[in-house]
């Protein structure tokens, strides 16, 4: 590999990691507003009584998803609606390292508060008396649910670039929830461990989890994909 | 020598716009003003040079890169402004002025904080509390300040306050004094283009109209009007733009004057009056409606 070769390769990473950084400076309040509500939250459910444990498990659902919603309406659509991109598109950079970056910077974002509500909320059913540790399972499958109704919703916003479309996935999305999660809780071999005294991991749940697993492969990689055919930047 | 910039039979098409055959060369150390009325086809030009918009066909190259395949190469020595061009509102000068530092080695940090004294502007302050002048002289700097080879400048002084726009004009002149540095400025204010541009280009409906010197262009056009007898029987003259009939009194305009043409109108009787250079706006003018005519025939 040639010296020019590595400079410009050590360039753009270091210009995609500027663009991450970029993005998180300006979400960096309301995502320490949202993590520290949704820690709130978790804390909350498992408060000994049923009303504290419904009011947390919907404000920490809630949480996960506003995180989502803010991170693709702060670093994608209003980089678009507000005419920020034209400044970004004219650095040196490709329309795929600009992507990169942007799902870097979302993926990425969106994974770190979600790890981090996903560890406080396993650690919060298994440690509290109160919350059976037969909920693990579902808990995961619901929290991987938005994991990927955010990667859908983020592929939407950039493939599209459209802010009309991408509040209409998000409502579908978000209406969703419920449906699915109600689903996933009606199907027996989820459904009858929920109140057990210990999680049942069996293929069920690891079916559930691997199909979500597809999707967000798949949109990433779809994004991309499309992405890469696109010709006008702007 | 490698030209700055250079576009070769490039095309474009919209479903509402159709850029033409484009062919558009800018040497080193050239300022080209880059003149049409609004949906000429500047900013989509710009924006194709940049990589910003594939062409559908012909060739474009900046610097030596071909554009879009070598634009990261190409961009590095491109400073690139335009009137939607806006930074974060959220974010102060200052923020913008270390997130460009942190991208371009070739940011020149005395420069820059010269630039904001000269613009009269507060790193401290926030995008948002900023005037529309201060945003574009802003704008301006972050793209100054990395001494870029090229700059495309797309409408800088649209919007902007007669103060704004001296200050603003004054600096580019002051970056052209750089004899490497190529400047290809949009605007559809002739005055401005006038000022600072060594070569003209007029756009209009996507296509290049006219392309030449600025003072080639100033020495060339003529507006001559005459007093023309009862009977006058206009001859054949070259290069005639226009001609007007008042009663008695009429006048043309030609893009390539000569005294043969006096000559001719007055062999027919033609008392002449007077014999005007033409503004760069009124040539644009002439140019474009000429233009439009030819088209229609």
């Amino acid at each position: 590999m040639t010296a020019m070769t590595m400079n410009a390769q050590t360039s753009s990473a270091a210009i995609i990691r500027q663009l991450v950084l970029k993005d998180w400076y300006f979400v960096r309040y309301p995502m320490a507003a949202y993590l520290a509500t949704g820690i709130a939250a978790a804390v909350l459910m498992s408060v000994p009584h049923q009303m504290a444990f419904m009011i947390g498990s919907i404000l920490l659902l809630s949480v996960v998803v506003i995180v989502g919603i803010h991170l693709v309406f702060g670093t994608v659509i209003h980089e678009r609606s507000q005419q920020t991109l034209p400044m970004i598109m004219s650095l040196p950079i490709t329309f795929r390292q600009y992507s990169v970056a942007k799902l870097m910077s979302n993926v990425g974002g969106f994974a770190i508060a979600w790890a981090v509500l996903f560890a406080v909320t396993v650690a919060v059913i298994l440690t509290r008396d109160n919350l059976p540790d037969g909920l693990v399972p579902f808990a995961v499958i619901a929290l991987t649910e938005l994991f990927a109704a955010f990667v859908l919703t983020f592929a939407v916003a950039m493939i599209s670039e459209s802010e009309a479309w991408t509040i209409v996935t998000m409502t579908i999305f978000n209406i969703g929830i419920s449906i699915f999660l109600n689903l996933v809780g009606s199907i027996p071999a989820i459904g009858s461990h929920m109140g057990g005294p210990s999680p049942v991991w069996n293929g069920t749940v690891f079916l559930i989890l691997a199909i979500l697993g597809l999707i967000i492969a798949a949109a990433i990689f779809i994004t991309f994909a499309a992405q890469a055919r696109k010709k006008n930047l702007l | 020598m490698t030209d700055a910039i250079r576009l070769s039979g490039v095309n474009k098409h919209y479903s509402h716009f159709e850029l033409n055959d484009i062919d558009l060369t800018l040497e080193k150390g050239s300022i080209m003003g880059f003149i049409g009325p609004n949906g000429a086809g500047k900013s989509t030009t710009m924006r194709i040079i940049m990589g910003l918009v594939a062409a559908d066909s012909g060739t474009v190259e900046v610097l030596g890169h071909r554009i879009p395949e070598q634009q990261v190469a190409a961009k590095w020595n491109i400073g690139f402004a335009s009137e939607d061009m806006n930074l974060y509102k959220s974010a102060t000068v200052n923020w913008h002025i270390d997130f460009i530092k942190s991208i371009y080695p070739s940011w020149d940090d005395d420069y820059a904080q010269l630039l904001l004294k000269r613009f009269d502007i507060r790193p401290d302050q926030r995008v948002k509390g900023l005037s529309h002048g201060q945003r574009v002289k802003a704008g301006l700097l972050l793209v100054l300040a990395r001494r870029p080879k090229v700059l495309l400048l797309d409408e800088p002084t649209t919007g902007l306050d007669p103060v704004a726009r001296t200050e603003v004009l004054n600096e580019l002149m002051d970056v052209l004094a750089d004899e490497d540095r190529a400047v290809l400025f949009s605007s559809h204010n002739t005055r401005d283009v006038e000022q600072i541009s060594d070569k003209i280009t007029f756009l209009d409906r996507g296509r290049i109209i006219d392309s030449r010197d600025k003072e080639t262009f100033l020495d060339s056009w003529r507006r001559i009007r005459f007093e023309a007898p009862a009977d006058f029987d206009m001859p054949e003259l070259p290069a005639i733009a226009s001609s007007q009939h008042n009663g008695r009194l009429a006048t043309v305009t030609t893009a390539d004057f000569d005294p043969e043409i006096t000559e001719r109108l007055t062999r027919r009787g033609a008392v002449i009056q007077s014999i005007d250079n033409m503004t760069l706006e009124e040539i644009f003018v002439s140019e474009v409606m000429s233009s439009r005519e030819g088209e229609a025939a």
